[in-house]
């Protein structure tokens, strides 16, 4: 019983967590982000299992989390109220070609960060951009003046 | 169609087939989480007793134990299957109450 239950506030904990920490910084790995979320679930699992190194008990996790997650994409889709909570909104980084400073300050990006999101997707001014729209996963689309 | 989706087969006998095969799958996992919630995979304690007029003995033990746990001893995941955990109470050869338990011992 006690391995569902911490399976469950772990899963919990990590939703909170990454809804917290943003999106951005999560899509963005640098060196010390992949070292922190080899660390991160260390940790996890060292309070999900804790003394259990039975075959049994990482069946129920894996399987707990499965549910979870099915669960969680599910409540996504099912009620749209809960989207934005669950899985956040895209957020308009530039619209009509002009940037909003605003949008960028609350997702702790930069104008260079943008930039250098462009190039990497063959844009090159940002003046060639009308829109830019950080998406839930992290990633940045953009649409082209042309 | 494009070439590169020329392969791709539309809404397919398949597709059906998998989803529903998912959906099984996914109920199955919630069948276990939920036998899990309830103590079905150990180590929850039970306790049996033996009264008889003389002597009244109770055991508190789990019947199922998970591999690499404790629980008195160290339960080693070679060993898993079922047998008997029986406790018997003996006044020299008299034997004065028994508690017959099986522990099943999960990998």
């Amino acid at each position: 019983m006690d391995l569902v239950l911490r399976t469950g506030f772990a899963f919990l904990l990590i939703l909170v967590i990454t809804r917290a920490v943003g999106r951005r910084e999560l899509s963005s790995m640098e060196p010390v982000d992949l070292i922190l979320l080899v660390v991160i679930g260390d940790l996890v699992q060292q309070g999900v299992t804790q003394s259990d190194y039975s075959l049994t008990g990482a069946t129920i996790v894996l399987v707990t989390m499965a549910v979870l997650v099915v669960a969680t994409a599910w409540l996504s889709f099912r009620f749209a109220r809960l989207r934005p909570v669950l899985e956040g909104e895209p957020t308009l980084l530039i619209s009509d070609g002009e940037i909003l400073t605003r949008n960028l300050r609350r997702e702790r990006m930069t104008v260079d960060e943008v930039r250098a999101e462009a190039r990497q997707q063959s844009i090159g001014s940002l003046r060639d951009i009308k829109y830019a729209v950080l998406e839930t996963n992290g990633k940045i689309s953009f649409i082209t003046a042309s | 169609m494009t070439e590169l989706f020329a392969d791709v087969a539309p809404d397919g006998r398949g597709g059906t087939i998998g989803i529903a095969a998912r959906r099984v799958l996914m109920a199955s996992f919630a069948l276990i989480s939920l036998a899990a919630l309830i103590g079905f995979f150990g180590q929850r304690s039970t306790t049996s007793a033996a009264v008889t007029p003389s002597v009244r003995m109770t055991l508190d033990a789990p019947e199922t134990v998970r591999g690499g746990i404790y629980f008195q001893f160290e339960v080693d995941p070679t060993n898993v299957g079922e047998r008997s955990f029986t406790l018997e109470l003996d006044d020299e050869d008299r034997l004065l109450a028994r508690i017959p338990r099986t522990l099943r011992v999960l990998p």
